[in-house]
């Protein structure tokens, strides 16, 4: 009989069941990293990061096993390690840790404000973009008054795995509140290449060492807590100053990221006393220019409508609508204002007017370029007009105050 | 290096058998039939071996009696009641009063038995002895007179055959309730009672040496490609095989290419789906003995198809067909899916599933693959343990191995809870394939998939599906390639394969199969209500109410 075919299928299946299988890992041998954080180390070049990863223990997460009762086993696990760049401190966690590190699933990453303010950041993000584990798809965060490592050691309630706390909060913001945006890691590296940033912020409310403990969660209050805090202004990849509430918000505005918010106006005698729930709004950057000089037109259209009421007045008459709306045009005028004097008095062009122009004359653009943050863009005129209406008045017109 | 594989390739002396036989031939008497009545029972018994249910019944008839007849039939193929009184009372009573009841010669004789006194259904003149050998092993009773060199055959078959049951392996809920039985002349009449033309054809014939086993081809003549008939018959003619067990047998003799894992011909035990089928121009192919009936030429898409969908509203026969689609790609890649997103992507897990994946296979012994090789391998052992053991027994086989290979290997930490649901939901997928052959298939590549899957992941996976569509877009079925109306594309038979268009939409048989007459209903067609005097218009329906 002849073999000749067996034999070759025999060594043709041979290659794949002996075939090496390199990149095969089974999930027991992970250690799922959800958050990573980058802090400054110390002055010297070999440590000049601390770079903190955050591994999350299934066990502890995934219900059904372990059953009901207390977890006396914190949900996640960071560890730390310094190094001259990030990738050599991400290797040298290695022998701390069980399993290999795998980061595919990385949720937030977050930045220390010491490393913020005086490294700079600029070029911190190389790494991301081209390790292939990396997605950028979540957000990085910039932590206000404290270093990343604390961020990622404190025990959340409700969410047991912190990062997800961290971007849940940051997801629902953005959707509700409008105060801050998800600064996803395309959109900052894509920032990093320009001179000015705009990166959100995350602080530390109570003492960082109480909250690593599994007892912060075990209070209905608990004494440590994380919040979506403040945006902070990059130029050059260095923090400089951090934006809030109304400044904010303009800054949002014009950087049309706003789709849900709710605007205070004044009701007739009572200062605040009414509020609009903004459901819709959107802003038209462009440029003009005027004897050689760019002026920008900032158009914001918005809608909403009235929900909540605090004096008596009739919003069945057009007219009242009419006022309102006047009103909310100045109160959101006054914001985008606001953030623009802020933006001016740093010298840093985050809102990208400097794209619009080079969009619209893209000559006068070279010729400016050098010199447009630091001298023409505080000096540069910019026009802002806003027009807001007001839909509907909720399910009721009158309010029962008389 | 060289020199080893010249020695693993060379080609070994054929080194000869110690162990020889002599073909020999299969004994067979052809004495032919003699004049001589004793020497032509003798030789009957010699042939046969006197077997114990051999009947042969001598006596005298005519006045005196003169002519020494014998009667020869096999206990339990014939009817005892027919051959008592339509074959030996006539012959005993009626021939005394006859008044040519003294004919000189028994061939003269002969004929007149054959014209005037048996009163069963057909009689046949047989002269050639083994003829008369097959006649009589089929059921026949065969009539010998003394002195004279032929034999007559009459059908009084009977015997007791199964009774006609409902399908057991392609029930339905709506459709008819009758199946297929092991008797050939039973289960052609079944469509002969649904297609009542004159074109119905069937054709018998006689395969296996030693079996003889009937054969019935049935067609509608005027439908059937005449090419596919001739190539049916051609193949069943190339059968030179000493037994035909089953209908299963024909297939393997007369199948296109049986290396593919893919079954290329239909099998059914529903009368109404042979009636569909050959309505189509498809070929039928009984064979006495096997309520298994075979349809030719097959595609793939047949397979996901079921009687019921011809018996349910559209919408929802339409809506079961992709339920059974989804069902056939999990069965074939549902576990190999899980195999490589777990050892080779869990990047593409989201991140809560990976957790809690992660969290069950916590202090697993094996490996994904291996582990999903042994819930596997462990389910096809209950399966086949199920089948084969009595029915009683059968349900403590499935109540075991839900309870100790499901609950306690999760417990005891030896598989993790989503492989048991993997395996699990694959089997019930499996289920839904409602033709059998195409489930084993599935079945079987199921394997195949997991092992590429283990070694080169999605990339493995992806590469394995891609040659098997090829595979499958290669194969025919009697000339019609496989994976038709897809592969070529037919976008008029698309009506009746992923979806079930309502049959007045369905107004062409499947173009390759049926290439002669290809419109089935008229050219008019009335959807909806009919013509306008029948309804009741606005004015009618004013003037009604204003009367008193």
């Amino acid at each position: 009989m002849n073999h000749r075919p067996i034999t070759i299928l025999i060594m043709l299946l041979s290659t794949v069941f002996l075939s090496g299988c390199w990149d095969r890992a089974e999930l027991q041998d992970l250690d799922i990293v959800s958050a990573i954080g980058i802090d400054k180390g110390s002055d010297e070049v070999e440590n000049r990061y601390m770079v903190t990863v955050q591994v999350i223990n299934e066990g502890q997460i995934a219900s059904g096993k372990g059953g009901g009762g207390a977890k006396e086993i914190a949900p996640v696990t960071t560890y730390s390690a310094t190094g001259s760049t990030v990738a050599e401190s991400l290797r040298k966690i290695a022998p701390k840790i069980p399993q290999e590190l795998f980061f595919p699933h990385i949720q937030l990453m977050v930045i220390g404000e010491d490393l913020a303010k005086q490294e700079g950041i600029q070029d911190l993000f190389d790494w991301i973009e081209r390790d292939s584990q990396f997605r950028t798809l979540f957000p990085i965060l910039v932590v206000k008054n404290n270093t990343a490592k604390n961020v990622l050691k404190i025990v959340t309630s409700l969410e047991p795995i912190p990062s997800a706390k961290i971007v849940g909060g940051l997801e629902s913001t953005q959707k509700t509140w409008g105060e801050f945006v998800m600064t996803r890691a395309d959109k900052v590296i894509q920032q990093m290449s320009g001179n000015a940033a705009l990166l959100t912020g995350v602080q530390i409310i109570g003492d960082p060492d109480e909250g690593n403990s599994l007892k912060n969660v075990q209070k209905i209050s608990p004494p440590t807590e994380l919040e979506i805090k403040g945006l902070g202004i990059f130029k050059k990849g260095k923090l400089q100053k951090w934006l809030e509430g109304d400044e904010a918000r303009g800054a949002i505005l014009i950087n049309n990221e706003v789709t849900k918010t709710i605007v205070d106006l004044n009701c007739n005698k009572k200062k605040k006393g009414l509020s609009i729930d903004m459901m819709r709004s959107k802003t038209k950057i462009t440029a003009k220019i005027k004897n050689n000089k760019p002026i920008i037109y900032i158009a914001v259209r918005s809608e909403g409508h009235i929900s909540e009421v605090h004096c008596p007045i009739d919003l069945g008459k057009h007219k009242v609508i009419e006022k309102l709306e006047k009103q909310m045009e100045k109160e959101l005028k006054e914001e985008i204002l606001l953030a623009l004097e802020a933006a001016k008095k740093e010298k840093s062009d985050f809102f990208r007017f400097g794209e619009t122009i080079n969009r619209e004359d893209p000559k006068l653009w070279k010729k400016i370029k050098n010199q447009w943050d630091e001298e023409i863009f505080p000096e540069t005129e910019v026009n802002v007009h806003v027009q807001a209406f007001i839909r509907r008045s909720g399910l009721r017109t009158k309010p029962y105050i008389k | 290096m060289n020199s080893a594989m010249n020695r693993l390739f060379k080609k070994r002396k054929k080194s000869k058998s110690i162990y020889k036989f002599e073909e020999t031939e299969i004994p067979s008497t052809d004495q032919g039939i003699m004049a001589h009545l004793d020497e032509n029972l003798a030789n009957i018994k010699e042939a046969l071996g006197n077997p114990g249910d051999l009947a042969i019944r001598e006596f005298k008839m005519g006045k005196p009696s003169l002519h020494k007849v014998a009667i020869i039939y096999i206990n339990g193929l014939a009817d005892k009641m027919i051959i008592g009184s339509f074959v030996i009372e006539r012959l005993m009573e009626n021939v005394h009063d006859s008044e040519n009841i003294h004919p000189k010669e028994p061939s003269e004789l002969f004929t007149y038995i054959k014209e005037n006194i048996l009163t069963v259904g057909t009689v046949e003149d047989i002269t050639d002895w083994n003829k008369m050998l097959l006649s009589l092993l089929s059921g026949q009773t065969i009539l010998l007179i003394d002195g004279y060199n032929h034999a007559i055959g009459c059908s009084a078959q009977g015997g007791e055959l199964r009774a006609i049951t409902e399908p057991t392996t392609e029930p339905a809920v709506r459709g008819p309730k009758e199946s297929f039985v092991e008797a050939l002349i039973t289960n052609t009449a079944m469509v002969r009672h649904r297609i009542k033309s004159p074109n119905l054809r069937v054709e018998m014939m006689k395969l296996g040496k030693v079996t003889q086993t009937e054969v019935a081809l049935m067609y509608v003549n005027g439908i059937v490609n005449d090419k596919l008939l001739a190539e049916v018959k051609e193949r069943l003619d190339k059968i030179e095989a000493d037994e035909i067990v089953g209908s299963n047998t024909i297939e393997e003799w007369i199948i296109d290419d049986f290396w593919t894992p893919w079954p290329t011909i239909l099998k059914t035990e529903r009368p109404d789906v042979v009636q569909g089928e050959i309505q189509e121009g498809r070929v039928a192919v009984f064979v006495d003995g096997t309520p298994t009936t075979l349809i030719l030429p097959a595609i793939w898409i047949q397979f996901l198809h079921t009687a019921e969908d011809y018996y349910l509203r559209w919408q929802f026969a339409s809506f079961l067909r992709f339920i059974r689609l989804v069902g056939f790609l999990i069965t074939l890649i549902g576990p190999s899916l899980f195999i490589a997103f777990l050892t080779y992507h869990p990047e593409l897990i989201p991140t809560p599933l990976l957790i809690n994946l992660t969290a069950q296979r916590q202090g697993i012994p094996f490996p994904v693959f291996i582990e999903a090789l042994i819930m596997e391998f462990t389910f096809e052992v209950l399966r086949e343990a199920g089948i084969r053991m009595p029915r009683q027994i059968g349900q403590a086989v499935s109540i075991v191995g839900a309870l100790v290979l499901g609950e306690a290997a999760v417990s005891a930490g030896i598989v993790s809870s989503s492989m048991v649901i993997v395996v699990a939901g694959t089997a019930i997928a499996s289920f839904t394939i409602p033709h059998a052959t195409m489930t084993d298939a599935v079945r079987l590549l199921r394997f195949l998939m997991m092992i590429l899957a283990a070694t080169f992941g999605l990339y493995g996976l992806g590469l394995g599906v891609i040659v098997l569509v090829a595979h499958t877009c290669s194969i025919r079925s009697f000339g019609i390639p496989y994976l038709t109306p897809f592969a070529p594309i037919i976008l008029a038979d698309w009506k009746d394969t992923l979806v079930r268009a309502p049959k007045p939409f369905l107004s062409t048989r499947p173009r390759l199969i049926s290439q002669l007459r290809t419109k089935r209903t008229g050219t008019t067609q009335n959807l909806g209500p009919s013509s306008r005097e029948h309804q009741t218009t606005n004015n009618q329906l004013k003037r009604d109410s204003n009367e008193p």
